[in-house]
């Protein structure tokens, strides 16, 4: 072979995965070809350090992320399938129980402020209120940008999948906007905050799915 | 699944943390090779153990804790790229978090060849990291991109390209 290999077989040569078929041809050349020979060897290098680069890197700070320390994550899976109807129990307290509360306080104080609110004394509230406050515009961000990627997938998606995408999404957003209101209504209650969370996360995991339908774009 | 992956999964703070522990340092080396910018790799470092810990529960034992942990990272990392759709301005140089580590020759071969990673475009990059660093398939890495297997290669090919001429200067 009198030719020069290309640069993307010399580069599948040195990475140990050469196209079978042109094989013998590259190996018969390398022989040849000190200069192809060379570049070969520096790319096995360069493919060996970057495989032995270091897995661990410690970053410059403590990273642990602040979790809320008055919302509980949310019970088992395993707990909920053995009582399906605990489920619908549930959801209906999560709107019921604040309510209820946010009722009995007004009631007992004559003001505006539920008693779950994030209050101006408690620093723990409010940094939990802060936390919660970021990662809800970190979502909305996001979720605005998916969108806008979903519309341009939306185009080349069939038109049974793409009305099934938009149905999806706007019952996400119509739970988005009756939690924000709850929210805003209870003052940045963090147990109301951590819904509206879920929600947008379950907005941008569609969001992501559709765009990813079919693998390509 | 370990006990101790079991005991964060029932809502154990402090097994939550020895999980943090152990492996901080793999999702941050993670996020700052894809990213290029320890800054951002330190947000997305938090939000990754934010998330694992809001879905701990959906964990099944299926594959090891660390491989779970590892494509959440690279899920959340590649999300947050598309939807920002560029490239974020570096926030800190990239030696701040290299130096620690940059002892002796061997420690500075590593940081040359770490800091033309970073210089490289974004997606080829992504690409190069997830094959030739962590190991991924070509198919893997189309997925996890979003992109046909050819456009992984030709992103590999340029990745490598560009990394022996930075590399020679």
């Amino acid at each position: 072979m009198r030719e020069h290999p290309s640069e993307a077989e010399l580069q599948d040569h040195g990475d140990g995965t050469p196209d079978p078929s042109r094989l013998d041809a590259v190996t018969s050349h390398l022989t040849e070809c000190p200069s192809c020979r060379s570049h070969v060897d520096r790319v096995r290098v360069l493919m060996d350090d970057l495989r032995e680069l270091p897995r661990d890197i410690q970053p410059a700070r403590d990273l642990r992320p602040t979790r809320p320390a008055t919302t509980p994550r949310p019970p088992l899976r395993e707990r909920r399938r053995r009582n399906p109807d605990r489920r619908r129990w549930l959801a209906a307290a999560a709107v019921l129980v604040p309510l209820l509360a946010y009722s009995l306080v007004r009631l007992s104080s004559g003001t505006d402020r539920p008693g779950g609110a994030p209050a101006a004394g408690n620093p723990e509230a409010l940094l939990e209120g802060e936390w919660i406050g970021r990662q809800i515009r970190s979502y909305e961000a996001a979720s605005r940008d998916l969108q806008l990627a979903y519309r341009r997938r939306r185009q080349t998606l069939p038109a049974s999948t793409a009305d099934l995408v938009d149905a999806h999404l706007a019952t996400v957003d119509r739970a988005i906007a009756r939690t924000a209101a709850s929210r805003d209504a209870s003052h940045g209650d963090a147990l109301v905050g951590q819904m509206l969370l879920a929600r947008y996360e379950a907005k941008v995991e569609l969001l992501r799915q559709a765009i990813d339908i079919g693998g390509e774009r | 699944m370990t006990d101790l992956v079991r005991r964060a999964r029932l809502g154990d703070d402090a097994a939550f943390d020895e999980l943090y522990e152990r492996h901080v340092g793999r999702v941050y080396a993670l996020c700052v090779r894809l990213t290029a910018d320890p800054a951002r790799a330190e947000e997305l470092t938090q939000d990754v153990f934010v998330r694992a810990w809001r879905k701990i529960e959906s964990f099944r034992g299926e594959s090891e804790f660390s491989s779970w942990l590892h494509r959440l990272t690279v899920n959340l990392v590649l999300d947050r790229q598309r939807a920002e759709g560029r490239a974020r301005a570096r926030t800190r140089p990239l030696d701040v978090m290299l130096a620690p580590a940059a002892s002796g020759p061997e420690g500075a071969r590593w940081v040359d060849l770490e800091r033309a990673i970073a210089r490289l475009p974004e997606r080829a990059r992504v690409a190069l990291v997830l094959y030739a660093v962590e190991g991924y398939a070509y198919r893997e890495i189309a997925e996890a991109m979003g992109i046909a297997i050819g456009s992984v290669k030709a992103h590999i090919h340029r990745a490598r390209t560009l990394l022996l001429e930075d590399l020679d200067r």
